[in-house]
């Protein structure tokens, strides 16, 4: 097999014992690589009696065939596992270079399970695999972390995905970190690997890729790098990051402000992603193999925060570090990014909990003697970082706002839920739904909980939509739908989700995936026989990514989701923003999951998958387990 | 060899492309530890430096490196064009990158 390496690794932290298994091909063409195996790993070997923090979880490190070749950003990685923090189907993806790394090594996947007994970590060194103590690195951030590990083993280039405090101290939503700013960060994946006192897999790859027709694909990879080089949204990540996409958002009305309540953030001048990248830019990096990089250091010269660096900003980080919490003060803003990363917690979930606690005390619910003396208002520095403190060392309140967002609220009580924003326990993110009504569908549907990757809808309030994927989807000429329409957005959704399904199991970057030239599902299934030699007709690919999305639906129907849990926040369908461009809006979430869920082939109640659609889907088993687990599946 | 190869490190973006289409158009394969440039990191302070091993032989005129790099960070040069630009060229300050095993 051309692309993929063929080999498994499974190791097993409670015994010790590592195995290699065989990659089987009809494996590997019906999931493809990725989100795809993992998913389907963890389909077949956890379930409803599977605790999340216990040594039955799985930790799955999944890679795809286009990892370690030149394809333009192709060296992706997905970490998945059952999450604690929504108790569904969970995963975090990142970037850096251990996607490539891991397939130079020589695997697809590593699985691991069970937990060690002491804290360790697993080297992966080409076929040499071992555990090792890691009695001396636990505690440490995952910066120390990583630079001891580097000159532990003494690896030229040592990729590593690593855990912090955040993970050791099982915080609910604590992430996996690759390189200095990257990083696999939802769904508590990190919290899971804490739990098996796991503190880092950390991989040596001295082999290579060989593909099917590499002349070809240098060929594709050349006339892909001709079109990002003109693209005006690409020529703005390269110039200042995706921090850019905050103009967007600002002037569309839908920038995350003061914990989602506003769509535009009155000191967004201070906070502008231009003097962002002016008054902290301090060089350029970008992830292995992308030539058309989104990524820069940032190094704080002056001022408070003066020695502050690392990379990794996120437009993410600009908005739940800054509007949604009301911090207008970029070099705090860096500071934070810099700790979460340190910590190893996600900066969007952190964000949105430090919003909820905000919003909570401007409403009275929480006092500052609940926070150890914090006045948590919007922006307060002292509560910004008073509360991360408390949340990555689990004391007073941070215990508490530790658990996430679904918990939390609970345990609080006081109607404080409807200051949280999430979905199934994950934080909205990026995108205020009233302001795109494609992606609000795409929050309340996704596997993992709010996801703004598996519903990615592009350009639905940037750049705009893309003609040609409207034409792919409702044939020639179909007038291209505007952001506050709902008319339209469920096929879209679905469409892009088989697709993002597609580009998650391939370990393709998403940012460098955002053309028509790669992203329809006849240019995927072009660079599948360019890279493996196998020919996949576009339609039968379509229906791996959509075989993906209905796996995975089925992964949490048996877990006991149904139609409630495919919700947004009463905040976004009952609260009208006040201001800009988005006033006015709120998102009528029913009808537009009726249809959704029509165009599935999944039943009206509960949005199980039909009989017929698992069957067309080659799943016969997953519809018979459902069945003789009383879900009652429609035709 | 008869040119020198150039590098104007501080554009370098550490994308390891160099190194790719080199084990490609060599070995056929993806493979950085087979290619005859390697990019020299500090991952901490984004430094990255492109060097280059005494095996490369240009790819008989081809320089695909200098071709693919998409920051301009690569251009050969005859010795004789550059010892006329060596006076000028300030080697600069910076943290140290790091090799391996």
């Amino acid at each position: 097999m051309l692309g993929w390496a063929g080999k498994i690794l499974r190791i097993d932290l409670s015994t010790g014992k590592i195995r290699k298994e065989k990659l089987a091909e009809d494996f590997a063409v019906k999931y493809i690589g990725g989100r795809g195996f993992n998913s389907k790993i963890l389909y077949d070997e956890t379930g409803p009696d599977t605790d999340p923090l216990s040594p039955a979880n799985k930790l799955i490190f999944g890679v795809g065939p286009v990892n370690g070749t030149i394809l333009c950003g192709s060296q992706r990685i997905t970490i998945s596992t059952k999450s604690p923090l929504s108790g569904f189907i969970g995963d975090g993806n990142g970037g850096g270079k251990i996607g490539a790394d891991l397939k130079y090594a020589g695997y697809d996947a590593i699985i691991i399970e069970g937990k060690s007994e002491r804290p360790c970590y697993i080297f992966v060194d080409g076929e040499r695999v071992e555990i090792r103590p890691a009695g001396h690195l636990w505690g440490k951030t995952t910066g120390e972390t990583r630079r001891a590990l580097e000159t532990e083993t003494g690896a030229a280039d040592l990729s590593s995905a690593v855990i912090g405090q955040g993970g050791e101290n099982l915080i609910k939503y604590a992430c996996i970190m690759m390189e200095t700013g990257s990083s696999a960060s939802r769904s508590g994946i990190g919290t899971v690997m804490g739990s098996k006192n796991l503190k880092a897999v950390a991989v040596r790859g001295r082999g290579g890729v060989k593909v099917s027709d590499p002349k070809g694909l240098e060929n594709f990879v050349w006339e892909a790098y001709k079109i990002f080089n003109k693209q005006p949204r690409a020529l703005r990540e390269k110039e200042i990051g995706t921090i850019a996409g905050a103009n967007s958002y600002q002037k569309a009305g839908c920038m995350p402000t003061y914990n989602y309540r506003d769509g535009i953030f009155d000191r967004f001048e201070q906070t502008s992603p231009e003097k962002f990248r002016q008054d902290f830019g301090a060089g350029i990096k970008t992830c292995f193999s992308c030539g058309k990089r989104c990524d820069w250091l940032f190094a704080v010269a002056e001022g408070p925060f003066a020695g502050t660096y690392g990379t990794g900003i996120e437009l993410g980080h600009l908005e739940h570090l800054g509007g949604a919490i009301g911090c207008s003060d970029l070099g705090l803003i860096c500071h934070m990014s810099k700790l979460c990363n340190e910590y190893g917690i996600d900066v969007l979930d952190l964000g949105s909990i430090i919003g909820f606690a905000m919003e909570c005390y401007e409403a009275g619910i929480l006092g500052s003697d609940d926070a150890d003396g914090l006045k948590m208002e919007w922006g307060n520095e002292k509560a910004i970082l008073g509360l991360t403190e408390m949340i990555v060392s689990r004391k007073g309140l941070g215990n508490i706002l530790a658990e996430g967002l679904k918990e939390a609220p609970r345990l609080i009580g006081k109607g404080s839920e409807k200051f949280s924003m999430h979905v199934k326990g994950l934080s909205i993110s990026t995108n205020d739904p009233r302001g795109a009504k494609g992606r609000a569908l795409g929050y309340a549907v996704s596997s993992r909980g709010a996801c703004h990757c598996r519903g990615f809808l592009p350009y639905e309030n940037q750049d705009g939509w893309i003609q040609e994927t409207v034409d792919e989807i409702f044939g020639t000429g179909h007038k291209v739908p505007d952001r506050f329409s709902e008319k339209d957005k469920p096929e879209l959704l679905v469409f892009y989700e088989n697709v993002s399904s597609i580009i998650h199991s391939l370990e393709l970057c998403l940012f460098t995936s955002l053309i028509p030239e790669i992203q329809l599902p006849g240019n995927l299934a072009k660079i599948i026989k360019l890279v493996t030699g196998l020919e996949i007709e576009p339609r039968e690919l379509l229906r791996t990514g959509e075989r993906l999305v209905n796996l995975e639906r089925a992964y949490n129907i048996r877990e006991g989701l149904t139609r409630a849990d495919d919700y947004l926040p009463e905040r976004f369908t009952k609260e009208a923003m006040k201001e800009g461009n988005t006033r006015g809006q709120t998102v009528n979430l029913d009808p537009m999951l009726d249809r959704y869920y029509e165009v599935r082939g999944w039943d009206k109640q509960n949005g199980i998958p039909g009989k017929t659609k698992l069957r067309e889907l080659g799943l016969e088993d997953v519809a018979q387990e459902l069945s003789s687990m009383d879900k009652v599946l429609p035709d | 060899m008869e040119k020198a190869l150039i590098v104007e490190p501080g554009k370098c973006s550490g994308c390891g492309i160099c190194e790719l289409i080199c084990a490609s158009t060599h070995y056929n394969e993806y493979n950085p530890t087979k290619a005859y440039i390697r990019i020299y990191r500090n991952r901490e302070m984004c430094v990255f430096i492109p060097m280059l091993s005494v095996r490369c032989d240009l790819c008989h005129g081809k320089l695909m490196c200098a071709k693919w790099c998409p920051e301009k960070v690569l251009t050969f040069l005859p010795w004789e064009e550059v010892a006329k630009r060596r006076k000028q060229m300030d080697l600069g300050k910076f943290p140290a990158a790091y090799f391996g095993e």
